[in-house]
């Protein structure tokens, strides 16, 4: 049985695709102005796009960078997921991890944004201090 | 658009796991489950196993009911978000998860869970 995708994963697969062509800061033309953004090991989201590029070009500074292999996404008209693998490296240092990107999407734009996965202390370790 | 069917089954293994309905969780799983625990470095590998493991209650000494927040699903996986309440002698631990399901001819043939704080959930489950 095979089902047509829905748009909200077309859209993020679209967004995907673009940050791997011109690197993270495309993400802005899918977030909302007003995204909610959660992060794990943060107790509270980052708030608003323009804090959210802030968070992105801080971490580029410290030089970081990502690379992020979407397995899989699934959409409904209220919740798109992503399954990632993402591998960081920050220095000398390099961390893979998988993650459940979980979304939500309001007139084509991601409002809201949580990431869930399987060994979040190794994460929040590695992620310590960024 | 209408519902894929995985994710009609992923919403009756919830309905059958707040009810308490053993046998109807052991019948949407398939012979050679592969069930993916956080806190386990490996699965619990086929359904005899899952059950040996965990005898007639989802886990020992222990009660867990799942909110379902939604489900989706594609054909090759679905995904339920999962605020979950779990109850071990005086505590309880409520805790949100993605259970990440595949499905194969009807029956779940894998599930992973992922969380936004594994370690709180590995202190509260240590030693079940």
């Amino acid at each position: 049985m095979s089902h047509h995708e829905h748009p909200n994963a077309t859209l993020a697969r679209e967004m995907d695709a673009k940050m791997k062509a011109e690197g993270p800061q495309a993400m802005a033309d899918y977030v909302a102005d007003d995204v909610e953004w959660h992060e794990i090991g943060r107790a509270e989201p980052i708030r608003g796009k323009a804090a959210l590029a802030e968070r992105w070009a801080g971490m580029s500074d410290m030089g970081g960078s990502f690379s992020v292999d979407l397995h899989d996404v699934i959409a409904n008209d209220d919740h798109v997921v992503e399954l990632v693998t993402a591998t960081v490296t920050m220095g000398d240092k390099t961390f893979t991890y998988r993650t459940a990107e979980i979304m939500h999407v309001r007139d084509g734009k991601i409002t809201a944004r949580w990431a869930f996965s399987d060994d979040t202390a190794a994460i929040n370790e590695f992620f310590a201090g960024m | 658009m209408t519902e894929h069917p995985s994710a009609t089954l992923i919403r009756q293994g919830l309905a059958a796991l707040n009810r308490g309905d053993i046998q109807a969780l052991a019948d949407m799983l398939a012979d050679d489950v592969e069930w993916h625990e956080i806190g386990r470095a490996e699965p619990i590998r086929g359904k005899a196993a899952l059950a040996a493991l965990y005898g007639g209650a989802p886990l020992p000494d222990s009660e867990i009911t799942a909110e379902l927040h939604d489900v989706v699903a594609n054909d090759d996986h679905a995904i339920a978000l999962v605020q979950a309440t779990a109850r071990r002698g005086g505590e309880t631990l409520t805790y949100r998860t993605a259970e990440i399901f595949h499905v194969r001819d009807g029956k779940v043939a894998a599930r992973w869970a992922f969380s936004d704080d594994t370690a709180a959930i590995n202190e509260f489950f240590a030693g079940t």
